[in-house]
């Protein structure tokens, strides 16, 4: 991947770099902007935050932008991941990695086991479902079965405070820091950081290092065959099925993959935050994914980065402002995060349907070339064949198929998305 | 026997609500296959309306709740019209965002305005027990709620198979494209049923707040979101009397699955909405009474 | 990807606004401000020791020459989202404050900020305020597993926490382990061991007992105090139901109740539940004695809308409610009603309760203003330990006072009251107040 860059992309991936490296020991001092009389205090757990729920978005960028499944359900995983990650750890003392890496698998267990009868519906249907699945789990959560593991109503909690190891100089590295020109005496200071604020600054770095393993496994897995047959998957499922592409199997998979790399994303929000409650992860966590993703574009794993950050940030700076003058502050806190949630998809909808991130123009010659390799390729093996297994997704524009690949080739030329 | 007659009322009392609002979402499916996430609380801001009208401004509750019909279905036009025609109907995700963004944003815009607290409409509907046999008690309200229901659906099928609109609207839910070649305004019918559902929406709203037994609030109709999206899966999503049976069916089978099955808990009946929704897919995707579409390759 | 124009605009406008914006980084702070050390004794048993503290604290942050900052972390949002009017009642009494009779000559500010009753997201709140470091104290975090959540934050970093909302008295009782954390209501499970007292004195033994309680640590507070008061033998639980926050409906649960015909009826919930729990039970003809939760002793809210249901119901009543005609002549009622107004929030909600509320920290804020030192957190901790205080909104003859460790709850004193219909056209019925002040059993 790396060797496709240009200079001047490796050069800003490298400053990009530095800047996350140097981050947390600027926001560990908490910098406070002011605007119009709010104080906006910055810190290190909502960046953490940031990066978790870039994963999370990552995950609906694999089954959602690249795969096409109309799925739901990262909310329900990213919870389940978070809870089993928590159970790992206190009920069964796995140290921290392997519980957030089992967290993983058993998602991802969990959801390929979702996708096989996903596989019969799809568009706004599948939507509907994965929905339900992802508002249920407060309520899941709360069984009387599991209480006692889940801890109810009262969620769990992890017990002490993190501390960073000793063999990393990340408490004494605002001494070297703090030499930086311009920013390094105003903002990081000189002084060794406390335990606490190292165990911060620690937790950062270990969710970055692990957000970012899961991103290279992603891009390594969705390159080359897998990435084009995803991609024809998701844009015409039965040309890419009379193409040789294994689609229920690649779907099943991608549902797996997907929900683990939301587990994970789970497992590192228990992490970052120590706590588990059934709340934080039903319907509106759904939605803000949702969100990150459509804001992010839909198809990169850098957009899911700039998701994660909006994820993160956006209630983070409803919740800080408190005066906005002309508006009486009764209407300023509580529901006003919904209704700019709630606006701001309406507007994303209708304005922007790549997203901030765009790869679609540079891509898409690109898809063309996939989509005909494929074509190229050996002759179809077995697989549901589309014809024969009554679909029983009630689609109401029942064309044949002759129909509708024409209809659709045509949109595709036209630079049209689906 | 008593207890199990008691559940059995309750099951037919919830699941009324659950078969008025599915039908809202019924209604819009079968002519779009998108559904519309923020039916709930369109038929929220539907009964708020009816309240403002009803208690601020004393108008005669019928009164108010036409006037609320007629203004949600004026609302669902504009929604229609102006954000979801602009989508080709083959794309589905913009549609989803738009709807779980209005939900969102409608919830949130209500609650700012009324506060959470709850509020009283006067009864629509005449209070008092219809059948009482010790504790169970069927009471006239719910019967009244299943009489209205079953009543637009007779109005909603007597305008589907007798009126030229009707045709047009069955057309459109066979089959898009060749509704358009024969010249249907295709967009237009597809509008007309938003605002029906808008309108129906609002009035099982409305009813069901307006219970003596219960009250409204900005929160009334998201609670109940997962149970009529079941209840519609339950019947079959482009079935109008599924939505019936589903609703039905649905509130049954939470009130006597959380009465009788011990790890299922009262406080989870979502569980159940949850459940059916499993077996559903599992066992006939297209509900109970839905219809089976084949997909030619 | 980069050289897309849109990032770099997106880019080129947040580095902007946060050039412009003004920006100020902590690393100067060091605890500039007053900052003893050494133990101190607080009240009677209840010693703090400023040592442990941390490097930024000191006894004034949040105090400036003109203003003071309370923090709070309340739901308003989400299913219990009617709590959070108690904090537009703190904020308008204080604005009232603010303008009549400043505290100390500051105006008293507030940071409110919604966690919709999840501990994770207050654990959050209160974090970002913690490391704003401006906060002077906290007022009524609510929910009992939220405070669970933040109350070792707060002890860490040494910021009082006034009237914390939890009933949880592992809490909040042990001011020798934690002074940083007082109670903020009555204990959950004291109320019911209250109900269990006023049973004992009504019915014979094993009265049976018909319970539906909110499926959270609210509810779970009342289980325990119904459990314990079940093993006394004074009671038998013939129906344990539970509703989710927010479902829809809980005709389920009641149908379960009815159908046993129990003497007793618990109704542990709150917010529109209560209004639903009394007109199910009235509409299935069955007539137990009902003990209502004390959140929902509020005329407007629960009784006025399903009138005549809700006769002779039992509550623990702590404070005078708005609605209720025998305080229509009371001063303080009057007054938080007018404040309601102003504010627009609607009736039936705790709006009342963040005024009564409000009162009492101004009476620790002003209390500790004139002590030695003037407004400093160790001073607040003195008033909060060794409080003596006749708030004009609680019932009368409940009175909020503490002693260290011999008497370390503030809220442990109720009156029993029995909601009486009203007669006639009006639809706001009285609470017929018992003679005595009950006391909670404090120590757990």
């Amino acid at each position: 991947m790396l060797k496709k860059w240009s200079v001047r992309s490796r050069a800003l991936v490298g400053l990009a770099g530095l800047v996350l490296l140097v981050l947390p020991y600027i926001l560990v001092n908490s910098p406070t902007f002011v605007v119009a009389g709010n104080t906006i205090a910055l810190g290190t757990d909502t960046a953490s935050y940031a990066v978790v729920a870039a994963v999370g978005v990552l995950s609906l960028v694999l089954l959602l932008g690249r795969c096409g499944q109309l799925s739901l359900a990262t909310g329900f995983f990213v919870g389940a991941g978070a809870y089993l990650s928590m159970i790992f750890t206190i009920e069964l003392h796995a140290p921290f990695p392997v519980a957030v890496v089992g967290a993983g698998v058993c998602c991802g267990l969990l959801g390929a086991l979702l996708g096989l009868p996903a596989l019969r519906i799809r568009g706004t249907y599948l939507a509907l479902v994965t929905i339900t699945l992802a508002a249920v789990f407060p309520a899941l959560v709360r069984l009387p079965a599991i209480k006692e593991w889940t801890g109810g109503s009262n969620g769990l909690l992890l017990p002490g405070v993190p501390e960073a190891p000793d063999w990393l100089p990340i408490a004494d590295a605002p001494r070297l820091l703090g030499r930086i020109p311009v920013i390094g005496p105003f903002y990081i200071g000189d002084r060794p950081l406390s335990s606490a604020q190292a165990g911060t600054v620690w937790t950062y770095f270990a969710v970055l290092l692990a957000a970012g393993l899961v991103f290279w496994l992603v891009a390594g897995i969705t390159r080359g065959r897998i990435g084009r047959a995803l991609t024809a998957t998701r844009d015409h499922e039965v040309g890419s099925a009379a193409s040789g592409v294994n689609t229920a199997r690649l779907i099943v998979t991608t549902y797996g993959v997907s929900s683990a790399v939301a587990g994970i994303s789970g497992g590192l929000y228990a992490a970052v935050f120590r706590i588990v409650a059934p709340e934080t992860f039903g319907l509106t966590l759904a939605i803000y994914l949702l969100f990150g993703l459509i804001l992010g574009g839909q198809r990169s794993a850098w957009g899911a980065v700039i998701g994660g950050i909006a994820v993160a940030y956006l209630p983070f700076l409803t919740g800080s402002i408190q005066h906005v003058p002309g508006i009486p502050a009764r209407f300023l806190s509580g529901p006003t995060a919904s209704l700019l949630l709630g606006i701001l998809l309406v507007v994303l909808a209708l304005l922007i349907p790549g997203g901030v991130v765009d790869p679609e123009r540079s891509a898409r010659r690109r898809r063309d070339r996939a989509v005909r390799a494929t074509k190229d390729e050996s002759p179809p093996h077995d697989g549901p064949t589309m014809g024969e297994e009554p679909s029983a997704s009630p689609m109401t524009s029942n064309l044949s198929g002759a129909e509708r690949s024409a209809t659709t080739m045509i949109a595709e030329r036209n630079g049209h998305q689906q | 026997m008593e207890l199990l007659l008691a559940r059995l009322f309750d099951g037919v009392a919830n699941g009324t609500l659950y078969a008025s609002v599915a039908l809202s979402l019924v209604l819009i499916y079968k002519a779009t296959a998108l559904i519309n996430f923020a039916q709930g609380e369109m038929a929220m801001v539907g009964a708020f309306l009816t309240y403002v009208l009803a208690v601020e401004l004393n108008l005669n509750i019928l009164v108010a709740l036409v006037i609320a019909m007629v203004a949600s279905a004026l609302f669902g036009v504009v929604v229609h019209r102006t954000i979801i025609s602009r989508f080709d109907e083959h794309e589905h995700l913009p549609v989803v965002l738009v709807t779980l963004g209005l939900l969102l944003a409608l919830n949130a815009f209500v609650a700012i305005l009324f506060g959470y607290d709850t509020r009283r409409l006067p009864s629509l509907l005449p209070q008092g027990s219809a059948v009482q046999i010790g504790s169970a008690n069927l009471r006239w309200y719910t019967l009244g709620v299943l009489v209205v229901s079953v009543g637009v659906l007779a109005l909603l099928t007597i305008l589907l198979r007798r009126t030229n609109i009707g045709l047009a609207f069955r057309a459109v839910a066979t089959n898009t494209e060749s509704a358009r070649l024969v010249g249907i305004p295709v967009s237009r019918v597809i509008t007309l049923s938003w605002a029906i559902a808008a309108a129906i929406g609002t009035l099982a709203a409305t009813l069901y707040v307006s219970d003596p037994l219960r009250q409204l609030d900005p929160l009334v109709m998201e609670r109940v979101l997962i149970f009529a999206a079941a209840a519609a899966v339950l019947g079959g999503l482009d079935s109008l009397w599924g939505s019936l049976a589903g609703g039905l069916l649905l509130g049954l089978s939470e009130s006597l699955v959380t009465g009788y099955v011990s790890w299922i808990p009262p406080e989870l009946g979502m569980v159940v909405a949850l459940i059916c929704l499993a077996l559903v897919l599992l066992w006939r995707p297209s509900g109970l009474f839905g219809s089976v579409q084949v997909a030619r390759v | 990807m980069f050289r897309h124009t849109r990032v770099w605009v997106v880019a080129a406008a947040a580095t902007a606004t946060m050039v412009a914006a003004g920006c100020s980084s902590s690393v100067q702070k060091s605890s500039g401000g007053d900052r003893p050390t050494g133990t101190m004794s607080i009240a009677t048993g209840v010693d703090v020791d400023l040592d442990e503290c941390p490097n930024t604290w000191s006894n004034d942050v949040g105090v400036t020459d003109d203003k003071v900052k309370i923090g709070m972390s309340v739901p308003k949002s989400g299913a219990l989202a009617e709590v959070g009017d108690l904090a537009d009642g703190v904020k308008a009494y204080f604005d009232k404050v603010n303008k009549e009779d400043p505290v100390d000559g500051k105006e008293v500010t507030f940071d409110i900020r919604d966690d919709a009753y999840d501990p994770a997201r207050t654990k959050s709140n209160v974090q970002a305020m913690l490391s704003a470091n401006d906060v002077f104290a906290f007022l009524y975090v609510v929910g009992t597993a939220n405070n669970k959540a933040v109350a070792p934050l707060m002890q860490q970093a040494c910021v009082p926490h006034v009237e914390g909302g939890t009933g949880d008295l592992s809490l909040t009782s042990h001011p020798d382990k934690n002074p940083w954390l007082q109670d903020g209501l009555l204990s959950y499970t004291s109320e019911a061991e209250l109900w269990c007292d006023d049973i004992a004195s009504r019915f014979d033994k094993g009265a049976t007992v018909a319970y539906l309680l909110m499926d959270n640590d609210f509810g779970e507070g009342y289980a325990a105090g119904i459990d314990a008061c079940e093993k006394k033998g004074t009671i038998k639980v013939v129906a344990k139901q539970r509703h989710a926050p927010s479902a829809p409906s809980i005709t389920n649960q009641l149908t379960t109740m009815a159908s046993t015909k129990a003497d007793i009826a618990m109704i542990g919930t709150t917010t529109s539940f209560c209004p639903q729990a009394l007109s199910a039970i009235n509409a299935a003809q069955w007539e137990p004695t009902v003990y209502l939760s004390t959140t929902c002793a509020r005329v407007e809210g629960t009784f006025a809308p399903i009138a005549p249901a809700g006769d002779e119901t039992l509550i623990a009543l702590t404070r005078k409610d708005d609605g209720d005609p025998q305080y229509s002549d009371d001063e303080a009622v009057n007054m938080a009603e007018d404040l309601r107004k102003t504010s627009g929030v609607s009736g039936g909600g705790q709006f009342i309760d963040g005024v009564r509320m409000a009162m009492y920290l101004e009476y620790a804020l002003r209390t500790a203003a004139e002590m030695d030192g003037g407004l400093t957190r160790t001073n607040l901790l003195k008033v909060m330990w060794n409080s003596d205080f006749a708030n004009p909104l609680a019932v009368d003859g409940v009175t909020y006072k503490t002693d260290g460790v011999n008497d370390p709850l503030l809220y442990d004193e109720v009156r029993i009251g029995e909601y009486q219909v009203p007669s006639g056209e009006s639809k706001n019925g009285t609470f017929k107040l018992e003679d005595d002040v009950l006391t909670t059993v404090s120590a757990r």
